[in-house]
């Protein structure tokens, strides 16, 4: 529930003093601070999605199995899923934050630049791929880390520019491995750092 | 003493009110009267004076076939704030 600070009755209509004028102001700042939908769920979500279709990618490849690229196929069920999941969190929420909107904002933006890239990798060449993904997925965390003025997605998101700066001078197999580790720093790890923190902020 | 602060939001709740929909683009009734404390029926009241005074919007819809009542505040109201704040400070200041 946030901070509690202790209040004058809302319902009473005695005049207040400059000191409760304040601290109404600063309990109402302070209950509506923290978003309910930047839980950190979407980014270990994400990330473990990421994680499995890369190293499970390359180590078909590594078995020089015909397709490697099959673990990808998972991608439209995740993208439904997640779409899913966050209409009915978003059904359910009785506040819309501005946290909130620019994150959406932020994210759909996010998409639609990766799909493009996606949609243009045999102009680009595949080789370029993965590392301009990874470095939307820096951009993507690092802004939503200072956003929501959360350090682990900050450095994290700031740790997939000089991994993608390596991914352009390597193999496409050993990009693969980059963006595990990509992942793993701006996702994974500070997803649970988040869901740890919120739930810390919600007991 | 007060004479420079708005009295409209002067008042325990309504600056409440106002203060919780400064930092949401909206927000429900039932997440309104989570937050605040306020009773159903003082809630109501609080927040039609807002209304009438055009410090903020209420909108009535429904969710699920459920009456959902989403309230946000105007420029209006945003700019009553911000008045209201500096009022505050100054007050604030000669009573150092």
């Amino acid at each position: 529930m946030g901070e509690i600070i202790s209040l004058p009755q809302m319902d009473d209509e005695n005049v207040m003093s400059e000191k409760d004028s304040i601290r109404v102001i600063q309990s109402m700042i302070a209950a509506t601070k923290h978003s309910l939908l930047q839980d950190g769920t979407l980014y270990i979500y994400w990330g473990w999605v990421i994680l499995f279709c890369s190293i499970g990618e390359y180590v078909l490849m590594l078995t020089e199995f015909e397709h490697p690229y099959v673990t990808w196929l998972v991608m439209p069920v995740a993208v439904w899923r997640y779409l899913a999941y966050v209409a009915k969190r978003k059904a359910i929420a009785k506040v819309k934050s501005y946290t909130d909107e620019f994150m959406s904002v932020l994210w759909r933006a996010f998409f639609i630049s990766m799909a493009i890239i996606l949609c243009l990798f045999p102009v680009i060449g595949y080789e370029k791929v993965l590392p301009l993904i990874i470095i939307l997925y820096g951009m993507g965390t690092y802004t939503s880390g200072g956003v929501l003025r959360f350090p682990p997605l900050i450095y994290g998101g700031l740790a997939n520019f000089p991994l993608a700066i390596g991914a352009f001078f390597t193999s496409f197999q050993n990009q693969l491995l980059i963006l595990s580790i990509a992942v793993s720093v701006s996702y994974i790890i500070p997803g649970y750092l988040l869901k740890s923190n919120f739930k810390s902020r919600n007991v | 003493m007060f004479e420079n602060l708005d009295p409209l939001l002067h008042q325990q709740l309504r600056l409440a009110i106002i203060s919780l929909l400064m930092t949401v683009s909206e927000a429900e009734f039932t997440y309104i009267r989570e937050k605040t404390g306020a009773t159903a029926g003082n809630l109501s009241v609080q927040l039609s004076k807002l209304k009438e005074a055009n410090y903020i919007t209420i909108n009535k819809t429904f969710k699920d076939n459920y009456p959902m009542t989403l309230c946000s505040i105007t420029d209006t109201g945003k700019l009553a704030f911000e008045r209201y704040v500096t009022a505050l400070r100054k007050y604030l200041d000669l009573g150092k």
